[in-house]
């Protein structure tokens, strides 16, 4: 494993690495899969770092109104680059507004662009996968007579960074080559709710699950709504269209 | 119309892709018309709710262990003593959130990091929070004068052969380890240095959870 990589009297982080490798693959193939939709120029890159950056400020901001009373005795800690110290809903909930303002002002449809972010989110969990696999991060339950095994913690284990990886990458290659568009907005709604399945699936071979409401495993429940409203969604705007096309028909 | 797009890993590399437009296709799904496609879509929702419910995890598990220290599994036990020749032992706190800080004088960003980490134990020693700061290799006398210079008020211990440190794989300074009412380690700190907020945040949510 190898969570930590040393270079002279530097130590660093293996998973932060990966997160930027991941980011530098969802721009790259988010912006090719926009040039494919005829997305103007830069528009692709553009809402991605609108979103980051407003994301990041709000997130910075969320975390000091938790936590102000620390923060009106240091106020000069609200700048300091500190990954640890970032309110991740707040991030998100503003980024996404900030996001979504840029594409109305670039008169671009926000589920156009969601079609455009699809693959791109498929491919980004693959560098993940991969990085969980570098550090031993996302690791399976204990699987001694398992003949594909890995050793890890102290265990022979599920290769589930592995199953993740191979699923993730066949979710691409699937929404970037196969995946039907019967609307826009049908890539991304595709991508999620398969997503989510695959996390509904391998869930249950995860060696780190957090139990929630009953027992159920935390993020088996979440995956299993957020493919629920995908498909849900998916049927209704499937409907739609095809109510749309009959009526021009 | 449907577009084809299946030759796109022609020559298998990604930056060699072509860019044909994508257009969408109300009819491109011949098979899943009318209620088909809620039936099919209800199944799949059913069956993903009975995996997660037969997946369920047992309402008692027991917390794995390891000889290293890793994110989810039990800390390794240790007994040490401080500056003040009291004797900790990890597994005795159990019930309280424990902050495991490696550090040592000679490194600048563990001298940093130490009055946050001092600021959130003393507001936060009340509800059940403790430090075990552990010395790695210096003397007694050298880690004593360094906690009153910087007024530390926790426990600063001595792990004068290094087995501790060797034990939590300590590869750099300072690292610190998060570890919740249950004895798990919650999250590892490698490199600092931490603030009081950071510390803080870590530590809230721990403490708000029951054992």
């Amino acid at each position: 494993m190898l969570p930590v990589l040393r270079l002279g009297p530097f130590t660093i982080p293996v998973a932060p690495l990966t997160w930027l490798a991941a980011f530098f693959v969802l721009q790259e193939v988010g912006d090719r899969a926009a040039k494919r939709l005829k997305l103007p120029d830069g528009v692709f890159s553009g809402a991605l770092l609108w979103t980051l950056g407003i994301g990041a400020v709000a997130a910075r901001l969320g975390y000091a109104a938790r936590y102000l009373e620390a923060y009106l005795a240091d106020p000069l800690q609200i700048i300091t680059l500190n990954f640890g110290t970032l309110d991740l809903v707040t991030g998100a909930i503003l980024g996404a507004a900030a996001g979504i303002a840029y594409l109305q002002r670039k008169k671009v449809s926000l589920p156009l662009f969601a079609d455009a972010l699809a693959p791109a989110l498929a491919i980004a969990l693959v560098v993940t996968s991969f990085g969980n696999l570098l550090t031993g991060d996302a690791f399976g339950v204990p699987a001694p007579n398992l003949p594909w095994a890995i050793f890890l913690w102290g265990e022979m284990r599920h290769p589930v960074q592995v199953y993740e990886l191979v699923i993730y990458l066949a979710i691409f290659w699937f929404v970037w080559t196969r995946a039907p568009r019967p609307f826009e907005g049908a890539h991304f709604l595709i991508t999620i709710a398969l997503l989510a399945g695959a996390r509904v699936l391998l869930e249950p071979l995860r060696g780190d699950s957090v139990a929630w409401l009953m027992g159920v495993r935390m993020a088996q429940g979440t995956a299993l709504v957020v493919m629920t409203v995908a498909l849900v969604l998916f049927a209704l705007a499937y409907q739609r269209a095809q109510w749309v096309s009959k009526l021009r028909a | 119309m449907v577009l084809s797009v299946g030759k796109r890993w022609n020559d298998g590399c990604l930056t060699q892709m072509k860019a044909p437009t994508l257009k969408t296709s109300p009819a491109a799904l011949p098979f899943f018309q009318g209620a088909r496609l809620f039936i099919i879509f209800a199944l799949v929702i059913a069956f993903g709710a009975a995996w997660t419910w037969f997946n369920r995890l047992p309402e008692i598990i027991a917390t794995p262990t390891l000889a290293q220290p890793h994110t989810g599994f039990a800390a390794p036990n240790f007994a040490l003593s401080s500056t003040t020749a009291e004797t900790f032992t990890l597994a005795d706190l159990k019930g309280k959130v424990v902050l495991v800080n490696f550090w040592a004088a000679w490194c600048p960003s563990c001298r940093a990091e130490m009055p946050a980490i001092d600021a959130a134990y003393r507001a936060n020693k009340d509800v059940g929070f403790v430090v075990l700061a552990v010395d790695q290799m210096e003397s007694a006398e050298m880690v004593k004068t360094f906690g009153t210079k910087y007024n530390l008020s926790f426990p600063l211990l001595l792990d004068s052969d290094g087995a501790i440190n060797r034990q939590y794989l300590v590869s750099a300074l300072p690292t610190s380890f998060f570890i919740d009412r249950r004895g798990v380690i919650r999250d590892m700190i490698i490199g600092g240095s931490m603030s009081r907020e950071f510390v803080e945040g870590k530590i809230k949510a721990l403490l708000e959870e029951k054992e």
